[in-house]
This record gives structure tokens, C-alpha cells and sequence, in this order.
């Protein structure tokens, strides 16, 4: 088969590194997105020919194999009804929405920013779909991901987009655990790399030495991700408060394309889960409850992107519900039809006060049938009125204090850090041991340093000091990181090799940018970017560096560590995945909260 | 407890004026700060919301580096605002150009108790507060987005609160119902000085206090007292005031402060430092008057250059004058709005048998429109006129078309099949002869219109716009910016009926000769249409008059797109185009478009003159155009009646714009791409934030900010009386919201009202005489 075909999906890849390193004309960029998405919409349907005109229910090529010591990564590709489906509905989408946005963002100041992240977030999605096993496929999510953070943020002068786009992404980055330890998983339990190939034959995944219970596990750390990619039960209004951005990248993302992501990863891992009761029932229930509570939430929002939002995820709900019966052929349909239905409404949404006016003065319509009133006594009804209103109590702002009292650890981290003699005692004493003495406590002190690293980690993300001390914290962390891996009698070297290959410059050169900066206040976002736009970008490279993009080394060194940790260790391997989520985040809380927002400094 | 009801009233007039997006129209955003000098009221802004409401120093250096700002007039603005020596001339000319200057933006809105509560309490009181409240509020003030309706919405704005509370089996978080039990029958003011005297002793805190808990809001906080102004504005009887929601928010800090455990002793607002609850202001006065300066040499440079022109022409035309008047075929009724110009001088070059008039689009008609019998009310005349004429308009037959679920067409359909005459002497629908002959002579006078035409057109204006919330901004400003056609259609009915005609020739000494017919029509200013409406009685003798125009027509709509394709970048140009009407239509109906026309960017002159004065001058659209005969008004009571109108509508668009332009983020509305509707009533970004008032920054983006200046073609004499005795316009004009030029037909001069004086205007400097009132 023609492997050059695949080469038009990496065109938008392309076209983002070609607009984040030069600037370009809005001219430029309307004629080049041409010949962007274009090739990639006519591969689609030479991909569908050859679809058609071979025997197999699928169409999986591997394309390369990378060897880092004993671990192999596959580059495969698999092909089947729902990559198809993505492939055609990402193509059409966004072709219609980059073309259709030059006139939106026309003169806009972020208008190369808008078509940058746009395609980033294209490329992740044929990356998602074409994906032969889950570590391509998380690459894709991971871009998925990055590119929602930054168009939520897309106005990074007001500060409300920002808070709301660094909750979302941290929500994000808590659903990643989930897929990057079941994608470690699908590492150790199968010899096999390609993962969907061996699913979509039938076969388990499974080789024969491991139980049968990993796969529920898999399963459970798959349904997190899920659950937290598309909004639903508990984290169902996180996409009301995505509506930041433009209204194109609102309709693309959460309209259509990025919070379906989850019903295509159940879809795909089907054949992981679905034996296990458990979480084939907790599927249906968390789709139900999704529904049920969006529904109602729904019914009382009175703004018209918040409606939308509420409405997605209820559709959502439904979708998961259909995949835990295994109604496949129905949810390819569902999410075709609603991508683009919801694609459209988002997008006509500022014309809903030219309709309401014209609904207005027809009084036929003006009262609309309140199927809830009818039914209910009056107490019943302002209680479930309250309990909509108050988005079911799930909200952040709501149930904010109750994770902010998490910040009474605050004083936990700053004894412990306060005890700097200790640690350094106890740093001195590991390395002592782990070269020298050899005392059989290596064990118990990797978890100490796991714990310290986890720990420091968090004292980082909640941190209210100069973002200096914060990034110095960091670096504790990082070494105590490094640390903990070496004493559990570890193998793994190129893995830390790759993961300083690219952590060691980002921490430098975040340290330069944070060095001398003027007092920035941690508590608001400070709106630096406008004093200091170079500084803004250098971080934003750091942050790249630090979150793990598929393309940076930092992602091939977390599938190398974490697996060759599960080997050893499977409990330090949760704290150490925590940790490496945790890193993004902070580099993303320093970036936001630095460089991001209402500038607190000016120039008239 | 009167101290709440004074420092409510006095807050108040900071709000920014933000009216349900269904009644949207411009206004001066800050109209409450009229009876203030301009300067002062900017820097009042400045003060109570923490933002530069100018542009930087660097775009005026911009400006002058073009070319825009005239030197001259420079060194003569700074003479002016300082009296004193060569030397603090030199420095103040250095400071006008220093580099900009680095300034430190404490906060949106400096809150210094809310600061002192927060560093208490650990928290951000207003950002764990206001969520809340804002999703109650924009749920209660609903007009019909979601489906299911607050319950007890009726009862006003507290009540409602309290009872859904009550009811609820279900806490709203974090209100605890004792609290709701214990104040249940209290009203608003007893409920805040409750709350407020456990919190502060010292009154002055607590004025300060609430001023904070308003402006901390002030999207929303100006929505409620625009409502509580004038309740009929929302729909279904809204009720709600200041005190209310004060009240509620006050509530809801309770809540979080008892819930956070935190004992009010510890606020202890006695350390509170008096220092510290002065604002200290953005910039000095010294930064304020180099603004002042260059904004006011800015604004001159342009008025000035326009007026010289103005002037020029006026002479010219009073020396050729020679008492001939000249017979026009056909006349043409247009609004004053800017955007008619164009058409109205491409018109009259294309035909010269055709001579235009402009007097605001709603004709001098006061009419309620209700689209069928049960429908709500449309106001078709300037938002400060009551309407007493109400008019229904009949059914059309509408095919339905059921691949229309989710989205109707937005453009207007003009429905004409409506009566304008009252059936019988009770029913208050429709006119009787004795008020509209009342209403077309004020029309009449005013434009000074004597010698009718046989064909008269009134040409109403509309726009077009498709996936946009601000579609009441881009129509007739005159109509509180809907479609114009209804005011159009009824003044051709009304001017054509027999009993009125008798009427005018009675009452008013107008004689409408018999072979006098009026037509309506409509201009579309977007797609650069038009639409004869109501043609089919024309008399047949004057079809061939009617078909030339209609041909003149065209050319010059083809002509105006021609003009108004320049505007856009994406338009594809062609060397030998001829016509972009087609351009411009697929634009208006484009769902993608944030800018389907440009309204009333860079406006910046209202004219109230003779049209023979302004004939041949290019105002680059950017001037309203009044039709006034100075001879026909020798006491200036038409002038008034003008100005009574003029003023607010022309004054007002031009201050909408002029606010949003300076600080689009901060005082308009930000940009239009990511707004979302809330309720039907404003515009927000994302889903749970403040109210935005004032204008899109795809609305201004070409606009400078230049105030309006009135050049009226008149006596000195009558324009002083003027002043005295319309106060209004005295206000506006006193304190610098409008500038006010004067032709003296009689003097043969100029004269440019200025720190209350009227100076004369020298042609060949285009500078003002400074020794002279």
C-alpha cells in the first residue's frame, strides 16, 4: 500500500511548526491554509477506495519501529470505519471553519496564534484517529489537549479565559494519568505493539503470564480519561466554562470535534473493557448520570454557549451509554450527526437575539411549554430549580473551598521544605548508600523521595512565593524524582537520558526567564507578556518542554520510565505519573499566572 | 438610612448605559455624566474605574507624524491652556512628546475594604461572591433563553431571591436559610444597613463599601439601574433596583464569611489606614493636560479643515444667488445618517433633476409598531419620544418552510399591509388628519421644503446583518434602530391622503400641490439595495419621472459600493469593477462576517444647513446632514425642535463610538468573537462574567475619536438666544460633549464656540482669532 498517501495528514504538523517560527501576512496564511487541509480531504477518499477493496473488517500498516534498549515503539497505523469517520468529519470541519475564520478573525491581533493552534490541533486529531496503539494515539490526545488549553486562552489580556483555561487543562492533565498508565500497561502486559490490530482480531490483549484483572484496571484508568476528555460525570461543566475563545475554535472544540475524543477512546479500547462488568456498567452509569444532570442544568442556563455546552455533554452521556451496550453503529452515527449539528449552532449562536426578537413578537411561541411545571408541586420545583442553578453543585467556584482546604497542606510543604538539613542530610545519605554503602533500605528511601517528590511537586502548583523559589522547588523535585527512580535498582538509563535531554535546558532557561523578573504577584495573573513579550515566549517553549509534547523527548522518556518502574515498583509508579503530570501543570500555572492575564503594568 | 439611598444615587451616575440587547441603541455610554465638563467627567472615569479612558500618548504622536494633528493648531491649543511664559510653553511642548510612561494598573476597580476583607479571610471575596451572583441574576433576568423559567421571577429581584431560597429544599450554596428566615420580612435598605453596621461603625466605610459592591459589577449593576429607571424596557415587567442587589450581594459575602468561620471582630476596620481608601489617580494632572492638548488639537485639525471648506462654499454660493430658484422635478426625502450622504450626493450628480433633503429617519412620526394584533410593542421613533401612535400591521401570508427549524432568515420582510388612518374618533391605533398634519409640517418646516415637486420620495434606511447581536446598532438610529421603512411607508400615506393635505393648507399654511405624489422606499445600507414600497397607485402621467429615477438609482448605488468596497480589505478588487453590490450582499448575509458594514465609523460633523452649501464637498461619510432654511426661521423655534432631536441622536452615536474607540477592552465592549448572549439581555465573555456595554471592537476598529461638531447655518444672534433658552442643548454644548460651529449668513463669517465664547474663525490661518469673542 502507498505509505506516501500519509503524508498528507502531517501537512497541518507542518504548516504549525512553519507559522510558530515565522510570521506571516494574513494574506499568506489564506492562501497557504489552501493547500493545507485540502490534500488531506482527498487522501480520505483514497483511503476509503482501498478501505472498500480489501478483505479485512480493518487496514493496519506498520510503518517503522524505533528499538530504545529492550523497548520497542511502533509506529503503526490502523484503519477502520471510526478512523474514518474522524478522518472525514476532521477534515470537513475544520476545512470549513479555518476557511470561513479568515473573514471571522480578519484583523484580529491573534489571527496567526487562532490558525497555528488550530491545525496543532488538527494534526493531533488525524494523529488520534490513524493511531495503531495507544502511545500514538495519546500522542494525539496529548495535542488535543495543549491546543484546547491555549484557544481557551486565546485572549490572554483578560483574566477570566486564563483561570478558567488553566482549570480545564488541569482537569485535562488528571485524565491523562488515566491513558498514559493504561497505554503503560499495554506496553508490559502485551508483546505485542500494535495494539487496535490485535483487538480488532479478535485476540486478547493480554499475553498469557499476566491476569485477567489488569484488564479491568486498564479499563478503569481508560474510563477516567474518557470521562474527563468529554465532560462527563464529575467533571460535567468544564465545557461551559471552555466558551472562552473565539466562537469558531468553541464550535470546532467543544461543539464538535475535541470532546468526542473520549467516546472514540472507549470505542477503540472496547475489546479491553468490555468483559469486565464493572466497568462496562460504570460506563453506562457515569453516561447516565451525565445526562440525567445535564439535562437539567441545562433547562435553567440562560446563556446561549453555556446551553450548548450543557447540551454536548448530555448528547455525550447518551453516546457513552451506547458504547456500553455496544451499539456501535449507532454511536458512529450519534457522533456524526452531533458533531455537525452542535458545530453549526455554536457557530450561528450571536444570531439567536435576531430570532428571539422575531419569536418575540409571534405570541403563539412566546410561552413555551413547560413540561416541568406542569407536573411538580412548587417546593419540588425550587429545589430542582436550585439544584440546576447551582450546576449540581460541581461547579469549581462552588466547591472551590472545598479544594482550597486542601490548602491547609500548605503548612505540611512548608514544614517539610523548612527542614531543609533534614532533607539535604537525607539526600547526601541516599547517594551515600547508593554508591557506597549499600544498606538494604534502598527501597524505603525511593519511596520517601517519591513521596518528596510528589509533595514538592504539589507545594510548587500551590505555591504563592516569587515564581523563582517556585522554579528552584521545582528543581528539588525534579532531582528527587531522578533519585527515587535510581534507588529502586533501576535499568532504564536512556530513559532518564532523554528526559533530561530535554527537562535540563527548559529548567535553565525558565530560570533565566523568571530570574529577574519585578515582583510578580502569584495571587493574580500579572499580564507580563505586554512588558515582556520575549520573555512570554521563551516560557511558552518551556512549557512545551515541560508538559511532554508527543514531540519533545520528554514523552518517549515517561513511556520508557514509567513502564520500566512498573517492573520494579507498581505503587511508585502512580506517584511518579502524578508527578509528571504535575510538571506541565506548573510550568502551565507559571506561564498563566506570570505572563497571562490583565497586564498589572502598562505603557501610555 | 438615607446614606444608602444618597451614595446609591451618587454611584449610579458612573454606570455606563447598557440597555437590553433587544432595545439596543446607541447612547452616550456615560450619559449620566452629561452635566459635567467632558474633561472632568473623563477624568472622574478615570478615577472610579482604574482605566485611561484616551488612547496612549503614542497614537497621538502617530497622528502627528501623519500629519493628522496640524502644528499649528498644536502651539495654539497650548497657548491656550496655559497663559504663562515662552519657558512653560517649551516644557509643555517636550512633555507632549516624551516617550510613554510606565503605569502601574492596580486592579480593574480599586477596592480597597474588599482588599482589607480578602487578606482577613484568605480569599478573593468578590471572586467566590460573584459567580454566584451572577448566575442568579442572569437566570432572573431572562428574557427567554432557557427553557425553563426562575420560579417566583415575578415577585422583583429580592423577593424572588428570598423565596426561592425558602422553598428550596435544596441550600444554595453558601446562603444558610436561618439567615434568609431572619431577614425574610425586611426590606432591601433595612437588610443592607443590617448586614453593613455589623461590619463597619463609621458611615463613611460604609459608603465607600457600597460604591465598591456596584462598580464591582458594573455591567450588570448598569443593566438593573437602567431597569429600575424605565422597568417597562425587559419584557415580562421585570422588577428590580440598585437596593436589591446590593442587598442579595451583601447576602451572599455574609454567607462566605460566616461559612469561612471568620469572626467579624477580626475585620477590625479600625487599622484600616484613611490613606489608603483614596484612589490615587492613574496618571497626574500634568499627563492629563498634554492628553487634553493633543486630543483637542486632533479634534480641531479636522473640524477646521472641514469648516474652511464649509465656509468657502457658503460664500461662494450667497455671492451667485442671485434670486433665481432653481425647479426640481423629482425630491428626495433621506434620514440624516451618515451613511446616506453618499448615496444622496451620488444621486444628485447622476440626476441633476433630483434635489435631497435629510431630516431624521422616523419623519417626525411617533409610532408604536405591532407586528399583529397580540404582538409587543417596536418603537419607531428617537429613544427620548414617547410614541402616541400606535400601528398594527395585518397578517401576510407566510409559506412555512420546515427546513427553517433552527435558524430563521434574518432579513426584514417589509410588511406595508398596515393602516395608518384611525377607523373611528376612539380607537388610538393609526393617525387621525388633525396630528399628522401636526407632525408633516414640523417635517416640512424644518427642512424647508416650499415648492413641492411632483414626485416626492421619503427613502428610510435598514441593515442587514446576519449571526450578529448587535443588529440593532447597524439600523436607523432615528427609528431606535430598526428597520425605517414603517416611518416611511406611513409619511407617504399620510402625506398623500386628501384630509390631510386640507389639513396642512388650513392649519399651516402648506399648499402639497394635487399632482404632488409621494412614494416611499427603503435603502438598504448594507447590501446596497433599493426597494420602492407602495407603488402601485402612482399616477400615470408621472410613471416616467419614477422610471428615471429608478435608473438613477441604480447607477448610484452602484457608485456607492464602488466607494464602500475601499472599506474592505476582502473584497477583491479589479481595476475595471464597476459594481460590488454583489460583494457587498454576500457580505451582509455571510454568517462569518463580524463587520457586514461599517455603520457610523469615523463620523464626525453634523451639518444643519441648506444641502446648496454643502454640495460639492466630499465629507467622506462622515458627516449627518440636517436640511435647515435659516430664512424660513427668523426665532430660531425650528432650530430648537432640530437640535431637540439632533442633538441626542447624532451626539449620542457619535459618543458610543467615541467611547468605544478609545478603550475598546475596557470601557466598549472587547472584541465581538467571543461573545456570548446572556438571557437576551447583554453581552458577555464566556459564560459567567460581567455584562459588557458599549460597542464591539470590530465596530470602531476604523473610527477616530473625534468628537461631533454641529455646524448650523444661522444668525449668532438666534444661536445665542438658542443657548439660553434650550437648556439641553446648552448642557451638551457647554460642557464639551458636542462642538458648535456657526455660519452667520448675515455677518458672512464663521464662528467655532470655545471655553464659552464664540471666536471667530479665520479662513486663511484655518485657526481660530484668539482676541475676540
Amino acid at each position: 500500500m502507498n505509505s506516501y498517501l500519509y503524508f498528507f495528514y502531517a501537512l497541518p504538523f507542518g504548516f504549525f511548526l512553519l507559522l510558530l517560527f515565522f510570521s506571516f501576512s494574513e494574506k499568506q496564511i489564506r492562501w497557504l491554509t489552501n493547500f493545507i487541509l485540502l490534500p488531506s480531504f482527498f487522501t480520505n477518499f483514497s483511503l476509503l477506495y482501498i478501505f472498500i477493496n480489501q478483505p479485512k473488517a480493518y487496514l493496519s500498516q506498520a510503518l517503522f519501529t524505533i528499538e530504545l534498549g529492550h523497548h520497542h515503539f511502533g509506529f503503526s497505523l490502523f484503519i477502520d470505519e471510526l478512523s474514518l469517520i474522524l478522518l472525514f468529519l476532521t477534515s470537513f470541519l475544520a476545512l470549513v471553519v479555518t476557511k470561513l475564520s479568515h473573514t471571522y478573525l480578519h484583523r484580529d491581533l491573534g489571527y496567526q496564534r487562532f490558525y497555528r493552534t488550530i491545525y496543532l490541533f488538527v494534526s493531533g486529531l488525524f494523529l488520534l484517529s490513524l493511531a495503531g496503539n495507544l502511545d500514538m494515539f495519546f500522542a494525539g490526545w496529548e495535542l488535543v489537549g495543549f491546543s484546547s488549553f491555549l484557544l481557551i486562552a486565546y485572549y490572554r489580556d483578560r483574566t477570566r479565559p486564563v483561570k478558567n483555561a488553566f482549570r480545564i487543562y488541569s482537569i485535562y492533565r488528571f485524565s491523562d494519568i488515566g491513558l498514559l498508565l493504561s497505554a503503560i500497561l499495554g506496553h508490559i502486559l502485551t508483546q505485542n505493539a500494535d495494539h487496535f490490530e490485535v483487538l480488532a482480531s479478535g485476540q486478547s490483549l493480554l499475553s498469557p503470564d499476566h491476569d485477567v484483572v489488569w484488564l479491568t484496571v486498564m479499563g478503569l484508568f481508560i474510563l477516567l480519561a474518557a470521562v474527563g476528555k468529554s465532560g462527563q460525570f464529575p467533571f460535567i461543566n468544564w465545557p461551559a466554562r471552555a466558551m472562552e475563545g473565539p466562537t469558531p475554535s468553541s464550535a470546532i472544540f467543544y461543539g464538535a470535534l475535541s470532546i468526542h475524543c473520549g467516546v472514540v477512546l472507549l470505542l477503540r479500547t472496547y475489546e479491553i473493557w468490555h468483559d469486565s462488568t464493572l466497568v462496562v456498567s460504570l460506563v453506562a452509569m457515569i453516561g447516565l448520570i451525565s445526562f440525567l444532570l445535564a439535562t437539567l442544568i441545562g433547562l435553567v442556563q440562560s446563556n446561549i454557549k453555556g446551553k450548548m455546552a450543557y447540551a454536548t455533554v448530555a448528547q455525550i452521556g447518551l453516546m457513552f451509554i451506547e458504547v456500553a451496550l455496544g451499539l456501535h453503529t449507532l454511536v458512529y452515527f450519534h457522533i456524526v450527526g452531533h458533531s455537525l449539528l452542535r458545530c453549526y449552532q455554536i457557530l450561528i449562536s450571536p444570531s439567536v437575539v435576531v430570532d428571539s426578537v422575531k419569536r418575540l413578537n409571534q405570541p403563539s411561541v412566546l410561552v413555551k411549554p413547560n413540561w416541568v411545571i406542569l407536573f411538580l408541586p412548587r417546593k419540588i420545583l425550587a429545589s430542582l430549580y436550585c439544584f440546576a442553578f447551582q450546576e449540581a453543585f460541581l461547579s469549581n467556584s462552588e466547591r472551590g473551598l472545598f479544594v482550597f482546604s486542601f490548602l491547609k497542606w500548605k503548612l505540611f510543604f512548608r514544614k517539610l521544605i523548612g527542614l531543609r538539613s533534614v532533607l539535604f542530610f537525607l539526600l547526601c545519605f541516599a547517594i551515600l548508600n547508593l554508591f557506597v554503602l549499600n544498606l538494604p533500605i534502598n527501597l524505603f528511601l525511593a519511596y520517601v523521595f517519591a513521596i518528596l517528590d510528589v509533595s514538592l511537586s504539589a507545594h510548587c502548583l500551590l505555591s504563592l512565593k516569587h515564581p523563582k523559589i517556585i522554579w528552584r522547588n521545582l528543581f528539588f523535585a525534579q532531582m528527587a524524582f531522578i533519585l527515587s527512580i535510581y534507588l529502586i535498582d533501576f535499568q532504564g538509563h536512556l530513559g532518564i537520558l532523554l528526559y533530561l535531554f530535554t527537562i535540563i535546558p527548559c529548567w535553565l532557561l525558565g530560570y533565566f526567564v523568571l530570574k529577574d523578573l519585578e515582583s510578580p504577584n502569584m495571587k493574580i495573573y500579572n499580564g507580563f507578556y505586554v512588558l515582556k513579550p520575549m520573555k512570554a515566549h521563551l516560557m511558552f517553549i518551556v512549557f512545551i518542554g515541560f508538559s511532554g509534547l508527543p514531540f519533545t523527548t520528554v514523552f518517549w522518556a515517561e513511556d520508557i520510565l514509567l513502564g520500566e518502574i512498573f517492573l520494579v515498583e507498581p505503587i511508585i509508579l502512580i506517584l511518579t505519573t502524578v508527578s509528571l503530570m504535575l510538571n506541565g501543570l506548573i510550568a502551565a500555572r507559571i506561564l498563566a499566572k506570570v505572563f497571562w492575564g490583565f497586564p498589572t503594568q502598562s505603557e501610555f | 438610612m438615607n446614606y444608602i439611598k444618597d451614595q446609591i444615587i451618587s454611584t449610579r451616575a458612573y454606570l455606563p448605559n447598557l440597555r437590553p440587547l433587544t432595545e439596543f441603541v446607541h447612547f452616550n455610554l456615560y450619559y449620566n455624566q452629561q452635566d459635567k465638563p467632558f474633561w472632568q467627567a473623563l477624568e472622574d472615569i478615570s478615577l472610579k474605574y482604574s482605566i485611561l479612558p484616551l488612547p496612549p500618548l503614542r497614537y497621538y504622536q502617530d497622528l502627528y507624524a501623519k500629519g493628522w494633528i496640524d502644528n499649528d493648531i498644536l502651539n495654539s491649543q497650548i497657548k491656550n491652556q496655559n497663559s504663562a511664559s515662552d519657558d512653560n510653553f517649551e516644557n509643555l511642548k517636550k512633555q507632549l512628546f516624551q516617550t510613554a510612561v510606565k503605569v502601574h494598573l492596580p486592579e480593574k476597580t480599586y477596592r480597597p475594604i474588599n482588599k482589607h476583607i480578602n487578606e482577613k479571610i484568605n480569599y478573593s471575596l468578590k471572586e467566590i461572591t460573584e459567580p454566584v451572583l451572577i448566575r442568579f441574576l442572569s437566570g432572573f433576568f431572562d428574557q427567554g433563553l432557557s427553557h425553563w423559567k426562575m420560579p417566583f421571577n415575578d415577585k422583583g429581584l429580592l423577593q424572588c431571591f428570598k423565596d426561592l431560597i425558602l422553598h428550596s429544599y435544596i441550600a444554595v450554596y453558601p446562603i444558610q436559610k436561618d439567615l434568609i428566615k431572619k431577614i425574610y420580612n425586611l426590606n432591601a435598605y433595612e437588610i443592607i444597613d443590617m448586614l453593613l453596621s455589623e461590619l463597619f461603625e463609621d458611615d463613611d466605610l460604609k459608603k465607600t463599601y457600597i460604591e465598591e459592591s456596584i462598580l464591582s459589577l458594573k455591567g450588570w449593576s448598569a443593566l438593573i439601574s437602567s431597569i429600575s429607571a424605565q422597568p417597562n424596557l425587559m419584557k415580562e415587567d421585570t422588577k428590580a433596583t440598585l437596593e436589591d442587589y446590593l442587598a442579595i450581594r451583601f447576602l451572599i459575602e455574609r454567607s462566605w464569611i460566616d461559612i469561612l468561620g471568620v469572626s467579624l471582630e477580626k475585620f477590625n476596620f479600625k487599622t484600616l489606614d484613611a490613606k489608603r481608601l483614596q484612589k490615587k489617580p492613574l496618571i497626574d494632572k500634568n499627563s492629563w493636560l498634554s492628553y487634553k492638548i493633543w486630543h483637542e488639537s486632533f479634534e480641531n485639525t479636522y473640524h477646521f479643515s472641514k469648516l474652511k471648506q464649509i465656509q468657502e462654499q457658503a460664500l461662494q454660493f450667497r455671492k451667485q444667488k442671485s434670486g433665481v430658484e432653481q425647479e426640481f422635478s423629482i425630491q428626495a426625502l433621506f434620514c440624516i445618517d451618515d451613511r446616506e450622504i453618499l448615496f444622496r450626493s451620488n444621486l444628485e450628480k447622476e440626476n441633476p433633476q433630483i434635489m435631497t433633503f435629510g431630516t431624521p429617519g422616523h419623519f417626525g412620526l411617533d409610532i408604536n409598531y405591532f407586528e399583529s394584533s397580540e404582538s409587543l410593542p417596536q418603537k419607531h421613533c428617537p429613544p427620548p419620544i414617547n410614541p402616541k401612535h400606535n400601528l398594527v400591521g395585518m397578517k401576510q401570508t407566510k409559506s412555512k418552510n420546515l427546513f427553517k427549524l433552527f435558524h430563521s432568515n434574518p432579513k426584514y420582510s417589509h410588511n406595508i399591509n398596515f393602516k395608518v388612518f384611525k377607523d373611528n374618533e376612539d380607537s388610538n391605533a393609526g393617525f387621525s388628519a388633525a396630528s399628522a398634519a401636526s407632525r408633516l409640517s414640523v417635517v416640512f418646516k424644518s427642512i424647508g421644503l416650499k415648492n413641492f415637486a411632483p414626485l416626492i420620495y421619503c427613502i428610510g434606511h435598514e441593515a442587514t446583518t446576519t449571526n450578529n447581536p448587535f443588529f440593532n446598532a447597524y439600523g436607523c438610529g432615528a427609528c431606535s434602530g430598526r428597520s425605517g421603512y414603517i416611518n416611511a411607508v406611513t409619511f407617504a400615506r399620510l402625506a398623500n391622503d386628501a384630509k390631510v393635505r386640507i389639513a396642512l393648507a388650513q392649519h399651516y399654511d402648506i399648499h402639497i400641490p394635487k399632482n404632488t405624489y409621494f412614494i416611499a422606499a427603503i435603502h438598504n445600507t448594507t447590501s446596497e439595495t433599493f426597494k420602492v414600497l407602495d407603488d402601485e397607485a402612482i399616477p400615470n402621467e408621472l410613471e416616467s419621472l419614477h422610471g428615471s429615477f429608478l435608473t438613477s438609482t441604480q447607477a448610484a448605488l452602484k457608485k456607492n459600493s464602488m466607494t464602500r468596497a475601499d472599506d474592505f480589505e476582502l473584497i477583491k478588487k479589479h481595476p475595471f469593477k464597476v459594481d460590488y453590490i454583489n460583494d457587498l450582499k454576500l457580505r451582509s448575509e455571510s454568517l462569518f462576517e463580524p463587520r457586514p458594514e461599517l455603520g457610523h465609523t469615523s463620523n464626525a460633523i453634523c451639518l444643519v444647513a441648506r444641502r446648496d452649501i454643502s454640495v460639492g464637498i466630499n465629507f467622506e461619510r462622515r458627516a449627518f446632514m440636517q436640511s435647515y432654511n435659516y430664512q424660513d426661521d427668523t426665532d430660531g423655534k425650528i432650530l430648537s425642535s432640530i437640535l431637540a432631536a439632533a442633538v441626542p441622536v447624532c451626539g449620542g452615536i457619535n459618543l458610543d463610538y467615541f467611547f468605544a474607540a478609545i478603550n475598546a477592552e475596557n470601557i466598549g465592549s472587547g472584541s465581538k468573537l467571543s461573545h456570548n448572549i446572556v438571557g437576551l439581555a447583554g453581552l458577555s465573555h464566556g459564560t459567567e462574567d460581567d455584562l459588557l456595554p458599549g460597542l464591539a471592537q470590530q465596530m470602531i476598529e476604523l473610527h477616530r475619536p473625534i468628537r461631533m461638531l454641529f455646524v448650523i447655518e444661522q444668525n449668532l444672534e438666534v444661536i445665542k438666544s438658542l443657548m439660553i433658552s434650550n437648556s439641553d442643548f446648552r448642557l451638551w454644548v457647554e460642557n464639551g460633549w458636542v462642538k458648535l460651529a456657526c455660519l452667520c449668513p448675515i455677518l458672512n463669517e464663521c464662528f467655532y464656540y470655545d471655553q464659552g465664547v464664540f471666536k471667530q474663525f479665520d479662513m486663511t490661518t484655518s485657526n481660530l482669532i484668539t482676541n475676540q469673542t
